[in-house]
This record gives C-alpha cells, sequence and structure tokens, in this order.
C-alpha cells in the first residue's frame, strides 16, 4: 500500500510546477488613474431639444436638460468597487433626484464568479442596462419604454454573474430582490367596474383607462436572469446573442393583481473592417405576459438597429421600433379586454458626432407610423466631466 | 499485492510513464494589450508561454479599440496581463474586470505594466482638462517608438515572468539578454542610417513620434492635431499651411491608423515628403512583423530616397 500511495503521490506531482513553493513575488510596479484617495468623479450632462408636428406633445419646440447624472465610482475593498449614480431628470416639468444605481460589486468572490448587491439596472437584453447617454440613439427602444418604463428596469437586491468555463463567452447572470416602482400614475381615486374574471365570476378593479397614457414597469418581488454568449466569427467579427427573463409584478399590482413574466432574445454583429469603421446590426425581441383578472395579456416588442462608424468621429444609424402596448383595451363603456389597444410603430435615423470619448452631438429624427402618424425630431448634446466608466456592454 | 491493487498499478503506470516521458506543462497563458507587447512576451517567453494580443497592429489604444466579449475568455484564462501602461490601455480594465481573474488585477503578480522605469516624456505638470485636447495624465503614452525603451520594456516583462514562473527564469533571462544585445545592434544600425536625415524637420499627425524624435535626434516642429485627439479645423488649416511653406526639407509622419487626407492636402501644399507609417508590430502587411521589423520598416522607409 506505501508503494502505492507513493506511486500515486509521484503521479500528482508531476502534473505542475504550479504548485511548487516560490519566493514572495516581487511586487509589480505601475500607474493608473488619478493619484489621491479620490474615487472617479464624473457628471454626465444631455441636453435636448425636439420639434415635432404633433401638437399635443409637450415637448414640442423646447430645448431641457433631460438629465444630469453625477457618478461616483472606485474600490471600496479589494476586489471590492462601488458604484452610485444619480440621476436628476426631468418629470412632468419638475428636476427629480433619483438613485439609478448604487452597488458594491464584489468582482471576484471565487473563480469566474462576481456579486453584486445595491439598487443596479438589469441585465435584461442589450440595451435595458445601458445609461441614456451611452445609447447610440436619443431614447430608449419604444419596447424598452412600454414594457419596463421610462427608466428601464432596475432591481434593488442581489445578483451574480458566472463566467462558464467554455472555449466561447458565455456569461449567466441572475439575480433577485425587489423592483423599484417607477413613477406612480395611479390615480388615488381609480374609478372602478366590475368585470367577470376567467371563471365567469364578477370581480371589480380598477378602469384601465385611467393609464392609456402612462408609463407601464415592474414592480414588487423580482427575479430576472440573462445568459449572454458571444462567438468570435473572425479577427475582424463577433456574433452575440442572449437571452433574458423576468419574473416580477405590474407596477399598479394593488390595482390589478398582476403577475409578469418577460422574456427576450437578442442577436448583435459586429464587424470591424478597419481601425476606426464598425458595422453594427442589433436586433431585440421582447414578449410580455400579464395574468390580470380578465385573462392572460400577451404582448411583443423588438428593435432592430444597424449602426455605421464612418471615422474617429462620425457615426449614422438606422432604428426601426415595433411595440404593443403593455395595457388591456378599455372600450368607450369602460369593459376591458386583453386585446391590444395600440401599437407602436416607427423607423429613426441618427447622426452622432463624437467629439471626446464622453461628449458628442447627436441629431436623431424619428417618423411614427402608429399609433398616429406624426415625426419627431431631436438634437441631442451629451457632454462628459471627469473619469467614467461602463462595465462590458 | 491482491488484484485490486494490481489493476489499479496497471491503470496508473501507463498514465504515470506518460506524464514524467511526454507530457510537458501547461505553457504560460499571457495577454498584452498590444501587438508590440505581445512580440517581446514571445521572444522572452519562448516556448514557455502562449501569447495574445487583444488589439491588432492597426489599432491605437482606446481611440479604436472596442472592448470585446471574446477579450474575456482570454483574460479569464491569462497567468500575465501586460499592458502600455499610462492610461493608454485604460479599455481593458472593464474586460479584466468581467474576467473575474485575480491572477492580472492591478497589483497582483501576473499584472505586468511595460512603462515602469520609462523616461517620461511631455508629462503634464499642473491642472489637466479637456481644453488641452485628449491628454494622458502620466505624459506621452507612445514610449515604445523608442527603440531603447524596448529594452525595458523587455525587462519589465522579463521581471513579470521571472515572478510567476521562477523556474524558468535562466531561461527568460538569456532569451530577453540575447533580444537586448541583437536590439543595441539594431540601434547602432539604425541610428547611421538615419544620420544623413536628421536635418529633417518633422511634422506629425497626432503625437506618436516625441519618443522616436528623442532617440534618433529629429526635430518635431509641430503636429497637424491642433491638440491632441483634436481633428484640425479649415482655419487651423490654413494657418498652419501657410506656417509650413515657410520652413524647408519638411517630413510629414502620418500614423496610417489615421485618415490621411488632411496629411496629403498638406503635403501637396508645402511640398512636404509624406510617409505613412505604422506605430505598432502589423501595422502593415508583410513587413513590420515584429518589434524589430517595425524600425526597420519606420527607418527604411525614412530613409527612401
Amino acid at each position: 500500500m506505501r508503494k502505492l500511495l507513493l506511486i500515486l503521490s509521484l503521479f500528482i506531482s508531476s502534473f505542475a510546477y504550479a504548485q511548487e513553493v516560490v519566493e514572495a513575488p516581487a511586487k509589480p510596479a505601475g500607474m493608473r488613474g488619478i493619484s489621491g484617495d479620490f474615487p472617479d468623479i464624473s457628471i454626465v450632462g444631455d441636453i435636448v431639444g425636439k420639434t415635432t408636428n404633433n401638437a399635443l406633445d409637450s415637448e414640442k419646440d423646447t430645448i431641457n436638460l433631460r438629465g444630469t447624472e453625477l457618478a461616483l465610482q472606485g474600490y471600496i475593498y479589494p476586489q471590492i468597487k462601488a458604484n452610485v449614480i444619480i440621476a436628476f431628470h426631468k418629470h412632468e416639468g419638475s428636476i427629480e433626484a433619483d438613485v439609478e444605481e448604487a452597488y458594491a460589486n464584489f468582482t471576484r468572490v471565487a473563480k469566474a464568479l462576481s456579486v453584486k448587491a445595491g439598487k443596479m439596472l438589469v441585465s435584461f437584453g442589450k440595451v435595458n442596462n445601458i445609461h441614456p447617454h451611452h445609447l447610440p440613439f436619443v431614447e430608449q427602444p419604444l419596447a424598452i419604454q412600454n414594457f419596463f418604463g421610462e427608466h428601464g428596469l432596475s432591481l434593488e437586491g442581489a445578483s451574480f454573474g458566472y463566467l462558464l468555463p467554455l472555449p466561447f463567452f458565455a456569461q449567466i447572470e441572475a439575480g433577485w430582490g425587489h423592483a423599484p416602482q417607477g413613477h406612480s400614475h395611479a390615480s388615488t381615486d381609480a374609478e372602478t367596474a366590475d368585470v367577470n374574471d376567467v371563471n365567469g365570476d364578477i370581480i371589480t378593479v380598477a378602469k384601465y383607462e385611467e393609464h392609456e397614457h402612462t408609463d407601464f414597469s415592474l414592480a414588487d418581488k423580482a427575479g430576472t436572469g440573462r445568459l449572454w454568449l458571444s462567438f468570435p466569427l473572425s479577427e475582424k467579427s463577433e456574433l452575440e446573442t442572449g437571452f433574458s427573463g423576468v419574473i416580477a409584478k405590474g407596477a399598479h399590482f394593488e390595482e390589478h393583481q398582476d403577475d409578469v413574466r418577460m422574456y427576450g432574445l437578442d442577436l448583435t454583429f459586429k464587424l470591424w473592417p478597419s481601425t476606426f469603421n464598425r458595422f453594427i446590426l442589433q436586433n431585440e425581441i421582447f414578449y410580455l405576459t400579464r395574468k390580470v383578472p380578465i385573462g392572460d395579456i400577451k404582448r411583443l416588442g423588438l428593435y432592430s438597429y444597424f449602426g455605421y462608424k464612418i471615422d474617429q468621429y462620425w457615426s449614422i444609424g438606422l432604428l426601426y421600433d415595433y411595440a404593443e402596448d403593455a395595457w388591456p383595451h378599455a372600450d368607450e363603456t369602460g369593459n376591458s379586454s386583453v386585446e391590444i389597444s395600440s401599437t407602436a410603430k416607427a423607423g429613426s435615423c441618427v447622426l452622432t458626432r463624437n467629439l471626446t470619448e464622453t461628449t458628442y452631438l447627436r441629431g436623431q429624427y424619428k417618423y411614427n407610423f402608429e399609433p398616429e402618424e406624426n415625426y419627431e425630431a431631436w438634437l441631442q448634446l451629451c457632454f462628459g466631466l471627469g473619469p467614467h466608466s461602463h462595465p462590458l456592454e | 499485492m491482491n488484484v485490486f491493487k494490481l489493476i489499479l498499478l496497471l491503470f496508473i503506470a501507463p498514465v504515470f510513464t506518460w506524464q514524467v516521458c511526454f507530457a510537458s506543462p501547461q505553457p504560460i497563458q499571457v495577454v498584452t494589450t498590444t501587438t508590440d507587447l505581445a512580440d517581446l512576451a514571445g521572444i522572452i517567453g519562448g516556448d514557455k508561454v502562449r501569447v495574445v494580443s487583444l488589439s491588432r497592429g492597426n489599432q491605437m489604444g482606446c481611440h479604436s479599440v472596442e472592448p470585446r466579449p471574446s477579450m474575456v475568455v482570454n483574460l479569464s484564462r491569462a497567468d500575465i496581463l501586460i499592458k502600455i501602461g499610462l492610461d493608454y490601455d485604460s479599455w481593458v480594465d472593464a474586460l479584466v474586470d468581467s474576467s473575474r481573474n485575480a491572477k492580472i488585477v492591478f497589483d497582483a503578480a501576473g499584472y505586468i505594466d511595460a512603462s515602469t522605469n520609462i523616461a517620461r516624456l511631455e508629462v503634464p505638470t499642473g491642472k489637466v482638462d479637456a481644453s488641452m485636447g485628449h491628454i494622458h495624465l502620466y505624459g506621452n503614452p507612445h514610449y515604445w517608438l523608442d527603440p531603447e525603451n524596448g529594452r525595458i520594456i523587455a525587462e519589465n516583462i522579463c521581471a513579470g515572468l521571472v515572478r510567476i514562473v521562477p523556474l524558468y527564469s535562466d531561461y527568460f533571462i538569456a532569451n530577453k539578454e540575447a533580444f537586448i544585445r541583437l536590439l543595441a545592434v539594431k540601434i547602432q544600425d539604425w541610428k547611421a542610417k538615419l544620420l544623413p536625415y536628421k536635418s529633417k524637420k518633422i511634422v506629425s499627425y497626432h503625437k506618436s513620434w516625441e519618443y522616436f524624435a528623442k532617440s534618433f535626434g529629429f526635430d518635431i516642429i509641430t503636429a497637424i492635431e491642433p491638440k491632441p485627439g483634436i481633428p484640425p479645423s479649415p482655419a487651423y488649416l490654413k494657418e498652419l499651411v501657410a506656417k509650413l511653406k515657410k520652413e524647408n526639407n519638411l517630413m510629414i509622419l502620418h500614423e496610417n491608423v489615421y485618415p490621411d487626407t488632411t496629411s496629403r492636402m498638406i503635403a501637396r501644399e508645402t511640398g512636404a515628403k509624406l510617409l505613412q507609417l505604422p506605430v505598432s508590430v502589423g501595422g502593415v502587411k508583410d513587413t513590420a512583423r515584429d518589434y524589430i521589423g517595425l524600425f526597420d520598416h519606420i527607418i527604411g522607409e525614412i530613409a527612401k530616397d
């Protein structure tokens, strides 16, 4: 038996030099960031001028400071980073402050595993967790706005990310917590109506016409998940795909008692033909289901974006939006059904001139085909002051 | 010996024999941010390393490298990350976080900043802001374009490799010494070749050639970009052309990663010699395949009559 143990120990020790006892390594040197014990502090300003032929648009022919973002980023402990984003944005004419994100990121909890805790934008598809100033277009795609609300889906809780040990990029992310409700548009004196539920029983619910022009968003306990895959097709091109899902309640849960499920599929192709040129074709499709007393609401949304970076400074893009509304249909008498009330379809062209990595000028023309035919045009100036970083997008 | 032990031994013995006789240790996984560093790491690490560069030779720092998910896979397997440093390649930081690889984070043994001990040029003093263009806080980062700095980079890489695998220290040091000897000979050769051209006045497109000019004794009189990263306006170009017309013996060193329209126009208007040059290994096809070849190409172009 001793011989056997000896052979086994020789066998194990023959595998690697890496396990040998070595002298303590000399400390590596180098410089980065700003010297001094300060976090990276940055401010982003987002100024938007808008014109439209829609007379009912409150932003018609105005120039607004749409939002300002104060970011504080840095290490709080070896391998733990804090990221705090305070957003000041305009809502119904007044500036509101909101903690857009504030989380601690345990960047290496174990091999290939990271954990975040706090409030964070959810990694759902390709654009939900991108801050507005970092999007390639002026506003979030209509599907994100219709299904997650004006500011996207965020989560107060914890999430983990795990890099799967595969020969290509494969990352799984999952989160659990509470989806903070967006702006509340629910009337405190909501009118009610008696309706038949799926079993034929008469129940009293709030009238849905209250929300015809309001945001739908998720709220209450929420679970999220995403599988993100990427394959290099060549030295100059990459194909990414992702599958996302979220389980939560509707923001008006107390009124409508709805369980919400949402699924997303994204597919992105990128090609870098030369130093500063880049083609991107990015597509996402979203499927929303809401279980409400009168039945299951099922809605679809998608967008397709084609972008071309002409050179170091200029880029152009084309965006197609399709989004069904997230609400039930309400007829003139107040009776509700799960039919689609309205569908938005729009096409946009975008021209961006980058001044620096964080400052750009952008023009966007959007033609709305449905529900009403009109146009919107924006001129956007987005500026950044100070060191500002984003996670891999 | 019972039957169980015999069977076990029969299974283990061939594997053990194969391990001892044929299997070699896995090469050290080295990831670099540029092709120049990849070439030097390959020279010093030899067959003990497997080197991957995250950028291509026709890319230049944060201006043109877009972080990609596939880069995360390389970094997640890396034993060593070699950076240019001086905030030139800070784009890699988010990727290192995504890789969750503790071996290559700042301050870890596998983190090599190749700029260590480099005599930095154009280090800003006082307040730095965007009114000055794209200024690097720690100075001009294009130090690898001075071949004398190639020796320091090689020393830094060698120290990092020895730190990670002291077992092969003799091998790495021997490779490094051989490279430094070759580089010294080549530097003498290049300096001799450029001697007749030292009176040339250099106009650069971007401020990439400061280290090169210092090393070979050239005088850079201006850059076509009014400030780093800021494209020239028509009014600025008009003034620049008028100023350069008063000069003679001009040579425009245009980094071939940038569009050449403006440099061509200035060359046409002023009679300057226009050279479109690579700034990194792999920046031109066929030549400049390695660090020595990069300088062979650049110096060959300058010395071409």
